[in-house]
């Protein structure tokens, strides 16, 4: 049954296989399931529009990561959520271009897997945490289109107004 | 250009916004225009609110209808049509100045009583949620709070010491003007909850203070009412069953005399931690859970006993009459049996109701009567506090021990009261002179005696580790005088003139693991005892305890375990500058 593969159609084109196990835990692809009642493989890919191919291949590379994850702590998760660290191999899994960061998070949403965008969130606030409003715009390369007024620190007391 | 961040939809950044800090979200806010907009939604900042912030009330209304306290606890809505947003902000800017305050109180002498009364009359109860979280990781407090625990090593005890000595200040103060109000009110309900509401001012007064929460009572009535079963049992069964959960949930009837008589009995804080106790907490107890269950039960007291009368629905003129302590319902002829000796004419119904005020002044001979079978009780200063608060405010007796020994005790456990002191003091016009020595001294406090080491100093020096000669104890040294400075008469008592070098030798003021202060000559301290030890739990152990001592904080900041010493706070080290190189 680990064999069983399904086809994934991709926002750019793309057609992947995906194997059965990883895809139907999609909403989108859980949903076709439920839809059809059938439990053979539909001959046609799934289409998951609004998903690029290099983001889907990064999200099947941490399903195939956390197959085992998944299993083992079905019955935790409720715990886990919040309290949860980032792993090292998440970390590293992490470690690319924020634009990729950005829409594995939305894909991930669209997909309802919850963990990875739990970890995706985590990941972007870890990278806001203890920063500066510059210090933020930095780091997102974010225009600063606030007037002064918004800006300014408070004001101190021995200014001449 | 827009950049990427900034093309995530709204509902996936409050995902992210989820695990960031308050600050860390205004931080976010202020970097551009589409920020400020998100970071508005007014959801994120009742979650930050609520996960901060427990009070919301700077004082608690009293009501008969709930728990004293329930009032300021959270709330589900902002106040008066302000955003949770603007909300958050105000107790933040409110945040920044209690704990300015308290860091003032902590580093400077001055205006240490001015500032505390600040605190507790502009915040009042708000201000335990800035304070808790300096508390120390051991107090019973701190486990009602769930905070997480920092590293041991961040542990600044002098700064625990202050903030919760501030905590207990305020839930005083706010005891005191509970028991005023008591006093300003024509007539009070006295069925249900009133009884615990009445001790649970009482309890203000105790180390535990305020922070005890009487909700525990409200999930069992619920349990006993969501039992399919419960509303169709007779009301003498219904009682039956209230009683044996009480039994059940460890409120209990206190046995042997000593048991009896203890002190911690006239405060609910031990109850609710399971220790048997008399039958003013009980019934307060039982009438509690009887209102939670929709019955109406008030208290009576009688000489030397206090039971229940619950109220017949159908007809309240023969009410129940229950001795919770002994688990009987009593018929009138076994009420006038009992009270043979006491009354000269025997009860009949309807029995006369006895006002709160009654029981509140019981309560507090009960704590006087308390105090004089164990005098070296350290719940004492409190028990004493508590009982002259209440004979003052509410009337009864004469104040009960000698105004002189009082006011000393007072004094000294309470330097920052006084308010309190002033009030007890304001018919006696030379106490009123001191007191406001006291008041001027706190703004311009004289400078700290140095002791310095000059010729012959101490062997042993402020912040070490001992262990007693002779009884064993361990402790650590917070003083020493280059001879004895206690009275000709204590030195005899305690056997000074049997020592070798007698009375004039070092003597010093230590901390005892026993959590009694004493006073120790040189000859009797033991300072290698400590680092002679191997074993590494032995003398983490022995340092825990010491540094559990309530107080411990007032001289000192740490603790350097390798070194066998505690490290003294400022004020301290002012006072034994060459004691701390």
């Amino acid at each position: 049954m680990a064999e069983d593969k399904i086809k994934v159609a991709t926002s750019d084109g793309g057609i992947l296989e995906v194997d059965l196990y990883i895809a139907k835990q999609w909403q989108p692809v859980k949903l076709i399931y439920e839809v059809l009642d059938s439990t053979n493989v539909p001959e046609n890919p799934i289409d998951l529009d609004a998903i690029s191919t290099e983001t889907l291949k990064k999200i099947i590379e941490w399903s195939n990561h956390h197959k085992q994850d998944e299993a083992d702590s079905a019955d935790n998760s409720e715990n886990d959520r919040n309290h949860g660290e980032i792993s090292p191999w998440d970390k590293t899994f992490f470690n690319i271009k924020q634009e990729m960061i950005f829409e594995i998070i939305v894909a991930a949403d669209h997909l309802g897997m919850t963990e990875l965008l739990d970890m995706g969130c985590k990941t972007v606030a870890n990278m806001i945490k203890g920063k500066t409003p510059e210090e933020v715009r930095q780091t997102f390369n974010i225009p600063n289109d606030l007037p002064p007024l918004q800006t300014a620190q408070p004001i101190t007391s021995n200014e001449n107004q | 250009m827009i950049s990427a961040i900034e093309t995530l939809p709204p509902e996936l950044f409050r995902s992210i916004i989820a695990f960031l800090s308050p600050e860390d979200t205004s931080a976010l806010a202020q970097t551009c225009h589409r920020m400020y907009i998100i970071t508005r939604d007014d959801k994120i900042w009742q979650r930050y609110f609520l996960k901060r912030y427990t009070y919301t009330l700077s004082f608690p209304h009293y009501s008969n209808g709930e728990y004293l306290l329930s009032s300021a606890l959270k709330t589900t809505e902002a106040v008066d049509g302000c955003t949770w947003q603007a909300y958050f902000a105000e107790r933040s800017l409110q945040d920044k100045h209690i704990r300015s305050l308290l860091n003032e109180i902590i580093t400077n002498r001055t205006n240490r009583i001015s500032k505390a009364d600040l605190i507790s009359s502009k915040y009042g109860l708000l201000a335990f949620d800035v304070l808790k979280n300096y508390f120390s990781p051991t107090t019973d407090i701190f486990k009602q709070f769930n905070i997480l625990i920092t590293t041991a090593t961040s542990r600044n005890l002098t700064r625990e010491y202050y903030a919760l000595d501030l905590a207990r200040f305020i839930s005083r103060n706010i005891g005191l003007t509970l028991l005023n109000e008591m006093k300003n009110q024509i007539e009070m309900p006295t069925e249900g909850k009133a009884l615990i509401n009445v001790l649970f001012i009482i309890q203000c007064f105790h180390p535990h203070g305020i922070f005890l929460s009487l909700n525990r009572l409200h999930s069992i009535g619920q349990r006993l009412i969501n039992d399919r079963l419960f509303s169709s049992l007779t009301l003498h069964e219904k009682c039956q069953l209230i009683i044996t959960t009480m039994k059940k949930e460890n409120f209990l009837p206190a046995s042997a005399s000593n048991e009896y008589y203890d002190l911690e009995n006239s405060f609910l804080f031990s109850t609710f931690n399971g220790k048997p106790t008399i039958p003013l907490t009980l019934v307060s107890i039982f009438c509690a859970l009887a209102d939670e269950c929709g019955l109406v039960a008030r208290p009576v007291g009688f000489p030397g006993e206090v039971m229940a009368q619950v109220e017949q629905p159908l007809d309240s003129s023969m009410p129940l009459i229950i001795s919770v302590f002994d688990n009987k319902i009593m018929s009138l002829d076994d009420i006038n049996e009992r009270l043979a000796n006491t009354i000269q004419t025997p009860l009949t119904y309807p029995l006369t109701i006895t006002p709160m005020s009654d029981f509140v002044i019981r309560s507090a001979r009960n704590m006087v009567h308390s105090i004089g079978r164990n005098t070296t009780s350290s719940l004492n200063s409190y028990g004493l506090y508590a009982a002259v608060s209440i004979l003052k405010i509410l009337g009864g007796d004469a104040l009960p021990f000698a105004y002189d020994s009082m006011m000393n005790v007072l004094k000294e456990h309470f330097p920052m009261d006084i308010h309190f002191l002033e009030m007890l003091s304001s018919s006696m016009t030379n106490a009123f002179d001191e007191l406001s020595q006291i008041r001027i001294q706190d703004a311009n406090p004289l400078p700290i005696e140095e002791k310095r080491r000059k010729n012959s100093p101490p062997k042993f020096y402020v912040g070490q580790i001992f262990q007693h000669k002779q009884y064993n104890y361990w402790g650590v040294i917070c003083g020493w005088d280059l001879s004895c400075a206690a009275s000709p008469i204590w030195q005899v008592r305690m056997g000074i003139p049997n020592l070798v070098r007698g009375a004039l030798q070092p003597f010093y003021h230590i901390l005892a693991d026993d959590f009694s202060r004493r006073y120790v000559a040189e000859d009797n301290i033991n300072a290698l005892a400590f680092t002679s030890i191997e074993n590494k739990q032995d003398t983490h152990a022995i340092v825990e305890k010491l540094r559990s001592i309530d107080g411990i904080g007032k001289y000192f900041e740490t603790v350097d375990i390798i070194n066998a010493r505690f490290i003294p706070n400022m004020e301290l080290r002012s006072e034994y500058p060459d004691d701390f190189v």
